[in-house]
């Protein structure tokens, strides 16, 4: 394989477990196994005084040294004031997460031999924009390149599309991982890839499932044994307790009942819980899954699509069989599990792969050609910007296949568009004519990405100095709404030149990339000045105690 | 929502108040690593996010020097009102105490110690806590009254826990009183408590009290609001941008309030879990009852009286506490020491024996006279021939002597000669008659006859002779009447379980009965389902009557049977639909003797509505309801346009009224609605339902009403001779435009209805709500 060309690797990250993926010489996606041989590596960091220890061996100490295990700390991405103290150190979401993805990249790597460099991380569609940055950032501290991060249900579509890409359909990717719940209408057609629309709850997932049980144990301790205090103040019981309860759902998917052993206090009872009583007290979680999906297929509707052909269901917690059940119930369609816990891993890589593929094609078109090209998404695209032929692209595929040892087909077919929505809508607070504030969406979420909106808004007073723009983000489909409802991710201050009329137009434009990165660009129209913001929130780390956690995290060794 | 006191939150001091940064900033970090900690707790996670998401207000505020010293003041008030609610369980737990009639002295300081009081706290108690029994028999009254009325049983109960009358309780109830509780046909259990505990904390976390409440709807609010609210209520937080715990928990329990108001039956689980969780006092009072391993009768009985008091009746309350007791191994003392006034008791009794023997000696100097007495009696008898007067004449003298005396006895056995003689006559009386009867083939009458006589002379020596002849007139008839059965078949199921029946009770002997119970058995499927067949039709017809009747007959003739009880709860069904029913029309009559006081005729449906929220005739109300509203509006409007026409006439010549409610200005040629929008709909409009408006108006047959131009509407207002003013202040007109270039923020230019020369044009935000005054051509 070329020196010349890097391959991209993917990277799930989950909340519970995380995996790594890259295309194989042959275009298939294929799962790299850990340092222990296994395809998922638990999510779960232990400080071991001064090693970092992720995976299983971190999970099983949970048991025994509860303070020092981190785990399900992707629910705290993009969260600013979490942190985790260890040792009269503070840790941040990201930093903990960075530990897990130099875990199974360094495995990764010894298990091919090869240095990796350049990754795509997923992330569920939900998360807004502090989120994928987080996330963006974890893959930076850990020492890599993050090429891109795309959403879960993208990518598990994407694997599904390259298996089932003969005729053009449109599927709903029912996504319950550990910790989190997407529900995304996508369009899978020969040669693209077009999320239509997205929702979900990212505090929704296998965990709550768990938790459930834990309630339930705790409940039948208290029962059995007449001791009324809460047991879960105990961190080691705790733990045993979050451990067994991820067990007895795992054999509830399989059986009717299980014996779970709850030990406290030198108290020792033994609980049976059923496969009934386990569906009864989970009732409402799977509902609120149902309620999400018939939101987003109210939006989908919007946008016309008022029906779709199939529902595949993707991450673990969709295994449990109450699940594929309800959804039956609710659709009539008999969901189709895809891989539940490869399917995002696996799809990351062929999209890291297309990336990696994009580059050498464009690369030797320019040598080829002698013509200066730009990242593109499709060969169409490409065609029509720099007006290239088609046997020149033909001929760059070839020489790239020859290269790189791929077939010349899973070069060719690295083209696939992907097209994506946002899973948020941006705005800006303007006052309105009753003088009261209201946040006014320049992008409304499901908009295909990337879009550049640009919108007139008026000062409210003569001579006024300066303009504050605050931006939000926020979950509704309408243009205006109360700004209770949404979250500023940031703010720009745009200075007025003196003596201005009240009611002198600002031009705000939001620019919102295949990323999610946001871009603002702000300009009065007297004397043109602009601001431009490229979103910089506190909720992220960032400069110094980012560098710092780069180099800590470059510095540690971890297991 | 009230957000919890920081001082608190952080575990400061609060007296004296930390005020010292760097204490408060360190220990700011450990809290925030503590909660970090407990991010993903199993069930403390929410809590613990909350706090983080409080982080930077709690930096704000204790940063602030003065901030903080209201936060310090605050956290004083708060402990000093929740130590007030402290008193609250002490005071429970000593009416449990003080139920022997003292208190001693370890009891008050295992109190104070439970408690963490002084015992002299307790004791001042003890001393403060007189007559506030007025305030716990209203609460109690509320409690029960929250299903929506209270049962005659209830107020009983109430009366004699409280030791007050019935009536003094009854004066005090505001929503209606029933007989007996309203039958459900399944007893609601409880929601599994690991559901409740997550739902509770949940609640707490949106500062709510319960799913009601979270849904802002009251608890007797229909399934169907409830399904409504929720579905409304999770769409409105999934579009929360914010996902902080208090989305978070929000959602959660929209997720609860679908599940849990998806059936009847669930949310029956619901309410009862709630009126449940009112018994965490009460463990925490038997607690106190059991401190020493053992329950005292005194304590026992108080504690169920607090049982009864929290809505359980006394069965549930007994079960309750000897469930709990139980559970912590502690003993229920059965029974109270013996007072004393037993005692008392069985010495009065003594005495009164005493007494009583002393009276019989006075009666022996009687003896004599009696004698003299019965040897006239027996020489008077020998001068009657009819042995019927005989046999008075020793009943006379058996029922007014005594009845051990020997002559009392002697007369006993002569009358017992005589009624022989006599049955003999009447006996061979009997048999003629029945004789010729059989010759007739009249065998019902003849056994009518034979068993006449067995009921009047059961002694008779006949009798074993005429019971002979029953049983044979028995047997034969039985076989008649079973034929008679046969006759029946192609009939009606109901007719024919109807003759069987009759026939099993007719012949509870008899030789066929085995076949006659296997057919009627036999025909109980089919009887089943053809009555509920015709309750369908009864039901689909609304002719409750006919179906409670036809219930009747088949619960008679299956008693017992379990298809009986189904039927049974059916009828119950009807009979309720039959009554309600029957209060509709009963509602009607009153309604409209209620005439134009619609307010009156409304309340007496709402009051219905209230009472019983799941009624069946609820739509019927409903309906009734808006007919009302609108007749009154009617009444309304008819009367405000009278009113206009008048002044229109009055203003002279220029308008010229149609009869089709409209007029026209013969100035400018226009033809108007007499009534505008606000007349017509009793409400205001926003433009765009104002242009709505005028696009469905079909006023005078004309289906081209448009809204009228500034200039159309100032002839009519601002020119004399105007245009009377009517109740709406302005109009809207065509006229409109946008502030902006994409068209938001619509304005609209308006005419107001004052009648004047000089005027200026106003214009309004198209989202306001004005008046539509309807022109055409």
């Amino acid at each position: 394989m070329s020196e010349k060309m890097r391959k991209v690797f993917g990277i799930d990250l989950g909340t519970t477990y995380s995996s790594i993926a890259y295309v194989d010489e042959y275009g298939k996606p294929v799962i790299l196994p850990n340092a222990e041989n296994q395809h998922l590596t638990p999510s779960v960091v232990f400080f071991d005084e001064g090693n970092i220890v992720v995976g299983d061996v971190a999970k099983e100490s949970s048991k025994i040294y509860p303070d020092e295990v981190v785990s399900f700390v992707k629910r705290s991405m993009g969260e600013p004031n979490f942190l985790f103290e260890y040792d009269s150190k503070t840790y941040r979401a990201e930093e903990i997460s960075s530990y897990i993805i130099r875990k199974v990249v360094q495995d990764a790597e010894q298990n091919l031999g090869e240095k990796i460099t350049d990754v795509v991380i997923t992330c569920p569609a939900y998360f807004g924009i502090n989120e994928r940055e987080a996330t963006k950032k974890a893959g930076e501290i850990a020492g890599y390149n993050v090429r891109q991060i795309i959403n879960e249900p993208t990518a598990a579509a994407i694997a599904y599309g390259t298996v089932e890409s003969s005729e053009r359909k449109t599927v709903l990717v029912y996504d319950l991982g550990g910790g989190t719940f997407d529900i995304t209408m996508i369009e899978i057609k020969p040669d693209a890839i077009e999320v239509i629309c997205t929702g979900g709850d990212h505090n929704l997932g296998g965990k709550d499932w768990d938790d459930r049980i834990v309630s339930y144990l705790v409940e039948e301790f208290q029962n059995k044994t007449g001791i009324e205090e809460d047991i879960l103040d105990d961190p080691d019981t705790c733990q045993e307790l979050q451990l067994s309860a991820e067990k007895a759902k795992k054999v509830l998917s399989q059986r009717e009942k299980t014996p779970i052993a709850i030990t406290h206090g030198g108290e020792r009872v033994k609980v049976e819980i059923e496969l009934k009583k386990f569906e009864g007290i989970t009732t409402d979680l799977l509902e609120r899954t149902i309620a999400f999906i018939h939101d987003m297929l109210e939006e989908a509707r919007k946008k016309g699509y008022d029906k779709f052909d199939e529902i595949i269901l993707v991450g673990g917690a969709t295994r449990m069989p109450l699940i594929m059940k309800r959804i039956k119930e609710e659709f009539s369609i008999e969901p189709k599990s895809f891989e539940p816990d490869e399917a995002v891993a696996k799809g990351a890589a062929i999209y890291g792969c297309k990336l990696a593929l994009n580059d050498g094609l464009i690369k030797k078109i320019s040598e080829n050609t002698g013509k200066k090209i730009e990242q593109f998404n499709d060969l169409i695209e490409l065609t029509d910007a720099v007006d290239v032929t088609p046997a020149q692209i033909q001929e760059a595929a070839r020489q790239v296949a020859d290269e790189t040892g791929y077939t010349l087909a899973a070069v060719e077919r690295s083209a696939v568009k992907v097209k994506n929505v946002t899973s948020k809508s941006f705005g800006v607070i303007v006052r309105n004519r009753q003088n009261e504030e209201i946040v006014f969406n320049l992008i409304t979420r499901n908009t295909s990405v990337p879009v550049n909106t640009k919108k007139a808004f008026f000062t409210g007073i003569a001579d006024q100095e300066t303009v504050l723009i605050r931006i939000m983000e926020n979950e509704t489909s309408e243009t205006t709404i109360p700004p209770q409802y949404a979250v500023e991710i940031g703010t720009a201050v745009l200075d007025l030149p003196n003596g201005l009329p009240a009611d002198l137009p600002v031009e705000i434009t939001f620019n919102l990339d295949m990323d999610g990165c946001l871009q603002i660009n702000a300009v009065e129209t007297f004397a043109s000045r602009a601001v431009d913001v490229t979103l910089n929130t506190c909720a992220v780390i960032d400069g110094e105690e980012l560098e710092e956690a780069k180099v800590r995290c470059q510095s540690l060794v971890v297991h | 929502m009230g957000r919890k006191n920081f001082y608190i939150l952080l575990d400061l001091s609060i007296d004296p108040p930390e005020d010292d940064q760097k204490i408060i900033e360190l220990t700011i970090k450990k809290k925030q690593a503590e909660w970090s900690r407990f991010r993903n707790h199993p069930t403390k996670g929410l809590k613990a996010k909350q706090s983080i998401d409080l982080l930077p207000e709690i930096r704000r505020i204790m940063k602030d020097p003065e901030l903080r010293k209201t936060e310090a003041s605050n956290a004083v008030k708060f402990l000093s009102k929740k130590a007030g609610e402290k008193f609250l369980v002490i005071d429970r737990h000593l009416d449990i105490c003080m139920s022997k009639g003292f208190i001693t002295d370890e009891e008050i300081f295992n109190l104070a110690k439970r408690h963490s009081v002084k015992a002299s706290e307790i004791r001042k108690r003890i001393k403060q806590r007189e007559d506030e029994k007025n305030a716990e028999i209203n609460k109690q009254i509320k409690l029960r009254s929250a299903k929506g009325y209270i049962t005659k049983d209830e107020l009983s109960e109430l009366a004699e826990i409280h030791s007050v009358s019935a009536k003094e309780i009854r004066k005090r109830v505001t929503c209606p009183i029933k007989k007996s509780l309203q039958k459900s046909s399944k007893k609601p259990t409880t929601l599994d408590k690991a559901i409740e505990k997550i739902i509770i904390d949940n609640l707490k976390i949106v500062g709510k009290s319960s799913l009601y409440h979270f849904l802002d709807l009251p608890p007797d609010s229909s399934l169907e609001i409830l399904q409504k609210k929720s579905k409304i209520k999770e769409s409105e937080l999934h579009k929360r941008g914010k996902k902080d715990a208090l989305g978070t928990a929000g959602i959660a329990l929209a997720g609860h309030c679908r599940t849990i108001f998806k059936t009847e039956n669930s949310r029956n689980s619901y309410d009862m879990t709630n009126a449940r969780s009112l018994f965490k006092g009460l463990d925490s009072d038997i607690d106190v009852a059991g401190m020493d391993g053992t329950i005292r009768t005194e304590y026992y009985n108080v504690l169920v009286d607090s049982a009864v008091k929290l809505g359980m009746n006394r069965n549930e309350a007994h079960n309750y506490i000897k469930d709990y007791s139980s559970k912590k191994k502690w003993e229920i003392e059965t029974k109270a020491k013996r007072p004393g006034w037993v005692l008392y008791a069985v010495v009065i009794a003594v005495l009164l024996f005493i007494g009583a023997s002393a009276g019989i000696y006075l009666h022996i100097k009687n003896e004599s006279k009696l004698k003299k007495e019965y040897q006239q009696v027996l020489a008077g008898i020998e001068n009657y021939n009819d042995p019927e007067t005989k046999a008075r004449v020793f009943n006379n003298y058996i029922s007014t002597h005594k009845e051990s005396d020997r002559r009392t006895i002697d007369a006993v056995k002569r009358l017992g000669k005589l009624r022989l003689a006599i049955d003999e006559l009447k006996a061979k009386e009997f048999i003629a008659d029945a004789d010729k009867l059989l010759a007739e083939k009249k065998y019902q009458n003849a056994l009518a006859i034979y068993k006449e006589f067995i009921s009047r002379y059961p002694k008779s020596l006949y009798a074993d002779k005429i019971k002979k002849k029953i049983a044979e007139l028995s047997a034969l008839l039985d076989e008649i009447d079973y034929k008679e059965l046969d006759r029946l078949q192609g009939k009606p199921v109901q007719v024919r379980a109807l003759a069987y029946s009759a026939y099993l009770k007719e012949h509870p002997k008899g030789k066929n009965i085995k076949n006659a119970k296997k057919i009627l058995s036999n025909m109980l499927e089919e009887y089943y389902l053809t009555l509920l067949k015709e309750i369908e039709k009864c039901e689909k017809k609304e002719d409750w009557e006919k179906g409670v009747l036809s219930c009747d007959d088949f619960i008679k003739i299956y008693n017992g049977h379990q298809r009986a009880v189904d039927i049974k709860e059916q009828q119950d069904i009807l009979r309720t639909r039959l009554w309600e029913e029957e209060t509709f029309a009963r509602m009607l009559q009153k309604v409209n003797a209620k005439g134009r006081d619609y307010q009156a005729g409304r309340q007496i449906l709402i009051d219905y509505l209230n009472a019983y929220p799941d009624s069946y005739i609820n739509d019927k109300i409903k309906v009734e309801l808006a007919n009302l509203d609108k007749k009154e509006l009617m009444a309304k409007t008819a009367g405000k346009k009278e009113r206009l026409i008048r002044l229109i006439k009055k203003s002279g010549s220029r308008f010229i009224l149609n009869r089709n409610a409209t007029v026209k200005d013969r100035k400018t040629g226009l033809t108007w609605c007499v009534a505008d929008s606000l007349l017509d709909t009793d409400d205001c409009l926003d433009y765009d339902s104002a242009i709505e408006y005028t696009n469905i108006l079909k006023t005078g047959g004309y289906n081209d009403w448009r809204l009228p131009t500034v200039a159309e509407l100032a002839q009519l207002y601002k020119q004399k001779p105007f245009f009377p003013q009517d109740e709406s202040e302005w109009y809207w007109t065509t006229k409109n435009y946008s502030r902006y270039a994409d068209g938001w923020s619509k304005v609209v230019d308006i005419v107001t209805s004052k009648n004047e020369v000089m005027w200026e044009k106003e214009e309004r935000d198209s989202r306001d709500c004005g008046s539509v005054r309807a022109v055409r051509e």
